[in-house]
């Protein structure tokens, strides 16, 4: 099974390559410079119920198209978990990878508010406010960075 | 009339569990006119002679006959006809702080008998006769876990980069494992206990409050690379022939020798092996002090390594006997030890299961239920915090509500693990190799509930670098530091990681239940069954024939070494706090329990998983989330935050069984194994569920 796959997946790819004309498609991977800076997110409204207990976030967006995303698991937990990747903005959208090759959930359709931004998810069931603030040192410093190996694996998204 | 409790079926015979708890109301007189205190004569013979010692028998005297002997006066057994008895002696050293629970387990009852010019099986015939005797045991030698394949250590090595300096932590693969075929060629990298960062980046490499018991041989407490972390009874004055803190034992500094009943801890015996110094380096060897090797919980050279208390249960490579590991336990238990080390089993794993091992080896279970009573260790924190306080010295913190028991799995290469390891309340460990695989020796299977490096001797068998490098006994005909292997090994690196692990906790000012620690231990792993799909395992050499052994598929591993392999890491991070889990509401999906029960999560046995009804509305979930194929099922309605928990067993699909009764006619209840076969132990987790429009597949918020 897993040969046979592997095979499809060859084809696939192939069969990209070969419909991509070079003049046809302009890409744009940068992110909008309004974008660029510290976050933290405040609140986080679902499917119209404001969501409590949600993780303490801040998000680090950089001119060059990187992020950090320093999450804290849980209420007691100490330190933060780092997931670092790519992000860009397309159509009004800002898109993203990790850098363990998952993309993002959603893309998130941004806005800016008087004090920060405000994030929907593609699908509008998700509004995340952030506040742009500095990201504190002891954040960045004490963070575990979520790699390949130690990154949590739940099952892709259906 | 006992009170018996059922906690889990099956059916037991109801006349054996009578005997057990020493109640039966017949009117049968002894030999020595005292009230038989059980069935028959021959049914207070509760195991077989097969390797036991000879010319001493271990037997519990009615309750009666244990309060005469407590008074000073003698027993009719003294005068045996037929039997030249030389002593009568109490296993236990009871005292006004100890007894109240030695009687709970019936400890109080148990004297070694010792005699001359008669064979031991009819010694226990002739004891049955009396009155006074109420059970009689075989004082069975255990052997300890070790593959006897040892290597006087000439390490090379070099600290380069490493987190601390000592000299040959480059060759302790077992921390760091970077692959180098110089180790083996099959070495992999990264398959170690996953410790480099909790030294490197947490800074953190034990504290001194922790004690780790060594049931072991002698621990040579002067090593200069374990003097400094060895445990010291502050309260007695060395050398001066008195019990000053009134334990019951004179001069304990480091511990107590229990084959001798001695202060003296002796590794200068004929034929010492070195093994109980080389167990107690693996936990905590001084580190970063510039010489030799690092222990796993030993400190980051500030004086803040574990404690190692030697408690001699063997000497001079002789095997232990019951009643010194039984002893020991007691000891371990009431001098304040956390974490009981304990590389040693019945050889051939003879018993199958925790019934069976109970019902045969009543002084040891039950010091090890005395060990791990919970009010016990909460009566012996508040004494010793006592006495600590009275003398000007800080408290200990309390971090934990009961002590921890770990036991390798012995070297028997069987589908099964030996006792007491299997047992349902003792954490039992088996052995991998630097390739991360299971090692030729390690049994595995039901009673086995995680995996740790334990060395490979036949990944390099010209260099030995692929078993482990520790400390050992010069004096054994070695150098201060030799390479071993075997379950012995693979044990300590587990007891090493729960006492880092209790440190951690007590630095961040969490305390846990015994149950919530456990498991986050066993679910801090990496996948090991992933592995296992395809190929053989090379299993040495036949010692008779000389011939190659059969190989054995490795699929035969997969499933039964436990959770996962330890991994230090995820442990200090579990000890962190709650994971929370986001999950995205409006249709079913599942989830990886990867980050919760360790790697390879989905391939564990899952018993339940429970949610309030408060929980369930707030996400308005309308049916009970699940476990279908190792994945956690959810289907949140709606928006929201709230917790579930999840039940495992660690190691294996199924539980021993157990009930409940008052075995002693103490009115104490205890807990004994049921009948049923030898399995894992529980382990269970809360997590914290979030519910979303978005749930990321890594985690990530976005």
């Amino acid at each position: 099974m897993k040969r046979f796959i592997y095979i499809i997946s060859i084809f696939a790819a192939l069969a990209a390559f070969a419909g991509c004309e070079k003049s046809d498609i302009k890409i744009d991977l940068a992110v909008d410079p309004e974008l660029v800076g510290e976050w933290m997110l405040t609140e986080t409204v679902a499917d119209g119920c404001v969501i409590s207990d949600i993780p303490s976030i801040y998000l680090s967006i950089n001119a060059d198209g990187t992020f950090e995303l320093y999450q804290k698991s849980g209420t007691q937990s100490v330190r933060y978990d780092k997931f670092t990747g790519r992000c860009h903005t397309s159509d009004g959208l800002l898109k993203g990878v990790y850098s363990t090759g998952q993309p993002w959930a959603s893309a998130w359709e941004y806005s800016f508010t008087q004090t920060g931004m405000l994030l929907q998810s593609f699908n509008l069931l998700e509004i995340d406010l952030y506040d742009r603030v500095e990201i504190p040192e002891d954040v960045r410093k004490n963070a575990n960075e979520i790699t390949a190996k130690s990154a949590c694996d739940a099952a892709p998204i259906l | 009339m006992s009170i018996i409790s059922r906690i889990t079926t099956p059916l037991v015979s109801v006349s054996i569990l009578l005997a057990l708890a020493g109640c039966i109301d017949e009117n049968r007189i002894g030999k020595d006119g005292q009230h038989e205190d059980a069935g028959s004569a021959m049914e207070k013979i509760i195991n077989s002679p097969v390797q036991a010692a000879q010319g001493e028998l271990l037997v519990c005297l009615s309750a009666e006959a244990a309060s005469r002997i407590r008074k000073g006066e003698s027993l009719k057994i003294a005068e045996a006809e037929g039997l030249d008895i030389k002593d009568i002696s109490p296993v236990f050293h009871a005292t006004e702080h100890n007894l109240k629970y030695l009687k709970k387990y019936q400890l109080d009852r148990w004297v070694k008998v010792s005699f001359d010019g008669i064979a031991t099986d009819c010694a226990a015939a002739i004891l049955a006769e009396y009155g006074d005797v109420s059970k009689i045991q075989y004082n069975t030698l255990t052997s300890c876990g070790w593959d006897t394949k040892s290597t006087p250590a000439q390490p090379e090595g070099n600290a380069g980069n490493l987190p601390f300096d000592d000299e040959y932590l480059k060759d302790q693969w077992n921390y760091i494992n970077t692959g180098d075929k110089l180790i083996a060629s099959a070495a992999q990298e990264g398959e170690d206990i996953g410790i480099k960062d909790v030294w490197n980046r947490l800074q953190f490499g034990g504290d001194s409050e922790i004690v780790v018991a060594i049931l072991d041989g002698p621990v040579k407490y002067t090593h200069k690379d374990l003097k400094d972390n060895m445990w010291r009874n502050i309260f007695e004055i060395e050398g001066d022939n008195i019990d000053n803190d009134s334990n019951g034992y004179v001069d304990d500094i480091h511990g107590w020798n229990f084959e001798r009943d001695t202060c003296k801890i002796d590794w200068t015996k004929k034929n010492e092996t070195g093994h109980g110094t080389h167990v107690a380096g693996i936990v905590g060897a001084v580190n970063n002090n510039g010489i030799g090797v690092c222990g796993v919980a030993g400190g980051t050279g500030k004086g803040d390594g574990v404690r190692l208390m030697s408690c001699q249960i063997m000497e001079g490579g002789v095997s232990s006997n019951i009643n010194s590991a039984a002893h020991a336990f007691v000891y371990a238990a009431d001098n304040g030890a956390h974490i009981a080390q304990c590389s040693f089993g019945y050889q051939n794993a003879v018993y199958k299961s925790d019934y069976e091992y109970f019902t045969s080896y009543g002084i040891e279970y039950f010091a090890i239920q005395y060990f791990l009573d919970k009010e016990r260790f909460a009566e012996m924190e508040e004494r010793l915090n006592k006495q600590l306080t009275d003398a000007g010295k800080p408290a200990r913190t309390k971090i934990i509500d009961g002590p921890l028991v770990i036991f390798a799995s012995g070297n028997d290469g069987l589908p099964y693990s030996s006792y007491p390891g299997a047992l349902m309340d003792c954490i039992c460990v088996t052995g991998t190799g630097p390739d991360g695989m299971p090692a030729y020796y390690t049994n595995f299977g039901p009673g086995c509930n995680i995996a740790a490096p334990g060395g490979d001797f036949y990944l390099n068998t010209a260099t030995s670098k692929s078993q482990i490098l520790s400390t050992c006994v010069s004096e054994a005909g070695y150098t201060d530091y030799s390479y071993m292997g075997g379950t012995s090994m693979a044990c300590p690196h587990v007891s090493g990681i729960a006492a880092l692990g209790l440190g951690y906790a007590k630095k961040l000012g969490k305390t846990f239940t015994r149950e919530e620690f456990t498991a986050l231990l066993l679910s801090s792993v990496n996948d090991i069954d992933s592995k296992l799909n395809s190929g053989y395992k090379y299993m040495g050499i036949d010692p008779t024939t000389g011939a190659d052994l059969d190989s054995r598929p490795y699929s035969s591993y997969q499933y039964n070494m436990g959770t996962g392999s330890i991994d230090t890491w995820r442990l200090m991070m579990n000890i962190e706090g709650i994971p929370t889990l986001s999950v995205k509401f409006g249709n079913e999906r599942s989830y990886s329990l990867d980050r919760y029960f360790g790697e390879g999560s989905e391939y564990l046995t899952y018993e339940s998983v429970e949610m309030d009804r408060e929980t369930m509305q707030a996400l308005g979930i309308k049916r009970m989330p699940r476990i279908e194929n190792g994945m956690l099922v959810i289907n949140p309605g709606k928006a929201g935050s709230g917790k579930l928990t999840i039940k495992a067993i660690a190691g294996g699909n199924s539980v021993a069984g157990s009930m409940q009764g008052d075995f002693s006619g103490n009115g104490d209840i205890v807990t004994v194994p049921g009948e049923g076969e030898m399995g894992g132990m529980y382990i269970s987790r809360e997590i914290s569920i979030i519910s979303r429009g978005v749930a990321g597949s890594n985690g990530g918020w976005l």
